[in-house]
């Protein structure tokens, strides 16, 4: 064509950068904890500094949910079988989550972020982006607000973060991922703790990381780029979006080609109340028999109720989630006229639910989730008593898996019981639950949670990351080891 | 086909067919169009979802008999914002050309064949008068369930009682029963199931006559000479047709038998609060500002002498007032949706209300004080 400078898509790296950002640039922050649960395990136990330290699921089925940069020398990481890192990393100390100190720490730092601005939006419980464009005048600019952060919550919580500094919540992302300390064979290097990518400079940074670095790269995606000689965003940005959209599809390619451009016009959403509450645990090894079973259910449904009053809500859908031995899923929900909060209650939906599903097969999870939320027991809408099923709020999810005949009829049963059981019980949850505050969770509960060991109440969060016992039989942990 | 017909007239008849054409794009392209045929001087336009058909005619300059399919948003808009005044409109294969003054569009259309054949509905066996139906489906449609889940309660039902009609609606919640004067020999042995949507479409005719507007176009000879329209109605196996002036509704009906509603009506009241419809309506509409949710009641206290209306909306605030009235029995308060009795009490004809209660948790009937037609069965909300 002509010697003009171009704006096109031919040649990412010859374009101004500054050219498409919008009229006012957003300052975006991204603050994410270093190595958090780990950090709060270490922050509570001071003998564990210094030491490779796991977060996780010990047991044969437990997965790493966080691990100390000292761990992480040893090519450990999060979300990797508990089995591998313990091949990898066989001298660290294992440590079973304790959610309910990362939730006090959590909204410490929470806190801390509200100070700043009320733009704050939690990823998850130890990372967030927070929206400071406001602030600026008031606070400083972005990197001054940054290191103003850094330093309250080293004050606060006796914790590092790392943060990233950028116009937009992709490079923010990017940017506070560099300012962490790395952790390779050589030993642990402590990072910037603070990157900031400054506008119109954004593809200098940007171009030479690695596409896996980019959201939405997977490995699959990620292989196929590398066969076409793309290893860095750069080389990504150089590719015609035709050929990419032939590559990865038209939306990938897309997709790709705006973000390798640096271009992400998401906002910062502030947070928003949860929509759903719930517990669920996977088990030592596959659980087939049915009392055993139930067993279970019922404590797992009085951990999600507990919760639910936490939160002075009751809800009106319960929904029953099982993952069996091999890996297949099924859901069942069932939605209520009234809210409930009660653990009879909603056991009794639960337990209709789960005898709706055929069970050929052994169960390695069970949870229970509680959604559509209301007010309870004070205010309940009266129905006309029309006869049969007609007058009755009937909705269930079916999949098609093993749903059996009449589970209308059965669910409208339960949740006429469910009603019942949420007048009859709604005093005596009252004392349940003040009696837990005061003399803790194990305190009190049902006699279905009556083990060897005691009463054996669920905590919010507990086996999340999968059991931390062994089973007894070794042959059966070696069958579990295949996935 | 070729016809004239002035603005009015057209955009009337194409909004009135054009209510029942689905919005949501459908298995059939030619859905989303009104189908409109030039007879003589007799313009008839179709709109249908396959489960609600309007059919609608007025007169029209006719120029060359024809049919076609047009888009109905599309040409209704269009049609509206023209200048008053005659609109030609002309098909050709598969063009339509719309003209007027100086303004002249072309669309596309669709292929006549591919509308639905839509059977002629017969003539009606049964006919009541345009304003006790309009005013029986305005108390009546309002308690119809929305909920899918539910499909018979999102219907009216209509069945023989007396020398009359009886129209009956419940979302479970609440009931509302209406009877209405007519001849019922359509409906002697049968009781129909309504969907309650294609009812609330019939409401909105202007060509009922009622809201002192007259039917458009040329009106049919069904009035035989007597000042109040009539509404007529033909029952199939499963549908029903009602005929006003010069607009037809058919709708499907609903198959499966409606709950016995008779023995949910109390036999007796202990408790009567009369109460004036508007000083009442009036008070629960400014004591339902403070209601931010669909949970929470307001409290009726009802005492010698008056009723205090009290809403307590947590994190909102709370409001009261005192409404003079007429209480015989026992000094009660009960709590309601303020919604669902706003509806029941607004839908009273009359100055004055009769509340009749048993207690806090049984169903309470709201009504006009001076005529028994209509009822508004309330279950009320239980509170701590």
């Amino acid at each position: 064509m002509d010697d003009l400078p171009t704006h096109g898509q031919s040649d990412g790296m010859a374009r101004s950068p500054g050219s498409r950002v919008p009229s006012v640039d957003r300052v975006i922050l991204h603050v994410d904890m270093d190595a958090f649960f780990a950090s709060v395990e270490v922050l509570d136990d001071p003998t564990l500094a210094g030491r490779p330290v796991i977060v996780g699921g010990a047991g044969s089925r437990g997965v790493v949910a966080a691990c100390t940069y000292e761990a992480r020398m040893f090519g450990v990481h999060s979300a990797m079988p508990s089995s591998v890192a313990r091949r990898l990393c066989p001298q660290a100390v294992f440590v079973h989550g304790r959610f309910h100190r990362y939730v006090e720490e959590s909204a410490k730092l929470h806190a801390i972020f509200e100070t700043v601005t009320p733009l704050v939006e939690g990823i998850s419980i130890d990372e967030a982006f927070l929206d400071v464009t406001g602030s600026v005048r008031l606070l400083g600019d972005g990197p001054s607000i940054a290191a103003d952060i850094r330093r309250r919550v080293q004050n606060a919580l006796g914790l590092t973060c790392s943060v990233g500094v950028a116009s937009n919540k992709l490079l923010a992302k990017l940017a506070s991922k560099a300012a962490k300390p790395v952790a390779d064979r050589s030993g642990v290097h402590p990072g910037p703790g603070i990157v900031v990518v400054e506008v119109a400079r954004e593809l200098e940074f940007l171009h030479p990381l690695s596409i896996e670095a980019l959201w939405g790269v997977g490995p699959v995606s990620a292989r196929r780029l590398n066969g076409l000689g793309v290893r860095t965003v750069g080389d990504l940005a150089s590719l015609p979006i035709t050929t990419l959209q032939r590559h990865l599809g038209k939306a990938q390619g897309s997709h790709l080609a705006g973000l390798c451009r640096g271009e992400d016009a998401r906002q910062v959403i502030p947070d928003q109340r949860a929509k759903s509450v719930g517990h669920e645990e996977t088990f030592p090894s596959d659980l087939w028999e049915l009392d055993v079973i139930r067993g279970h259910l019922a404590r797992i449904v009085d951990a999600a109720a507990s919760h639910l009053r936490g939160s002075e809500l009751g809800a009106r859908t319960i929904t029953v989630k099982i993952k069996f031995g091999d890996f297949t899923m099924v859901t069942r929900s069932h939605s209520m006229a009234i809210p409930v909060d009660s653990a009879p209650s909603i056991g009794v939906i639960a337990a209709a639910l789960f005898d709706s599903v055929e069970l050929s097969k052994g169960i390695r999870l069970l949870g229970v989730s509680l959604s559509g939320f209301g007010a309870t027991g004070a205010n309940e809408q009266l129905s006309l008593d029309l006869g049969g099923t007609e007058g009755a709020v009937l909705r269930a999810d079916v999949d098609g898996h093993g749903l059996r005949d009449g589970f209308d009829d059965r669910m409208f049963r339960a949740g006429e019981e469910a009603e019942r059981l949420q007048q009859s019980w709604g005093g005596i949850t009252a004392a349940v639950d003040s009696i837990r505050a005061r003399y803790g969770h194990a305190s009190v509960g049902s006699a279905s949670m009556v083990g060897v060991d005691g009463l054996r109440v669920r905590d919010r969060g507990e086996s999340q990351w999968g059991p931390a016992a062994e089973p007894k039989d070794d042959s059966d942990q070696d069958r579990n080891h295949r996935m | 086909m070729k016809f004239r017909c002035e603005r009015d007239s057209l955009v009337e008849v194409l909004t009135t067919a054009g209510r029942a054409v689905s919005s949501r794009t459908t298995t059939s392209m030619a859905l989303a169009g009104v189908r409109i045929e030039s007879e003589g001087n007799r313009l008839m336009v179709i709109g249908t979802d396959l489960d609600l058909t309007v059919h609608v005619s007025t007169e029209a300059i006719g120029l060359s008999d024809g049919v076609c399919v047009v888009p109905s948003k599309l040409l209704t808009d269009i049609v509206r914002s023209l200048e008053p005044g005659a609109v030609t409109i002309e098909a050709e294969q598969d063009k339509v050309e719309i003209s007027a003054a100086r303004s002249r569009f072309s669309l596309q259309t669709f292929p006549s064949d591919d509308f639905p054949s839509l059977p002629q509905p017969p003539a009606p066996t049964t006919l009541l008068p345009a304003a006790s139906l309009v005013n029986a489906l305005r108390q009546v449609v309002r308690a119809a369930s929305n909920d899918e889940a539910r499909p018979l309660l999102t219907g009216v039902l209509m069945a023989a009682e007396g020398t009359g009609i009886r129209l009956v609606a419940t979302d479970s919640y609440r009931l509302a029963l209406r009877d209405i004067e007519g001849r019922n020999e359509a409906l002697d042995t049968a009781q129909i199931l309504v969907p309650a949507r294609a009812l609330a479409e019939l409401q909105r005719l202007s060509a009922l006559g009622v809201d002192a507007r007259e039917p458009k176009g040329a009106p049919d000879k069904t009035d035989g000479g007597t000042s109040a329209p009539m509404v007529g109605l033909s029952i199939g196996e499963h549908d029903v047709t009602f005929t006003a002036g010069n607009v037809q509704v058919s709708t499907r009906l609903l198959d499966g038998s409606y709950p016995d509603y008779r023995q949910l009506i109390p036999a007796e009241y202990p408790n009567h609060l009369h109460v004036g419809k508007d000083s009442l309506l009036d008070a629960l509409r400014r004591v339902r500002l403070v209601v931010r949710d669909n949970m929470t009641p307001v409290r009726l206290s009802m005492r010698q002498g008056g009723v205090d209306l009290t809403v307590v909306s947590q994190e909102v605030g709370d409001a009261s007032e005192t409404v003079d009235a007429d209480f015989e029995g026992t000094d009660l308060t009960i709590a309601f949706n303020p919604t669902y009795l706003i509806d029941g009490v607004d839908a009273v004809m009359g100055d004055e209300v009769l509340l009749e209660t048993i207690d806090a948790t049984k169903p309470a009937t709201v009504r006009g004080a001076e005529q028994s037609e209509f009822r508004y069965l309330l279950m009320p909300v239980r509170v701590s």
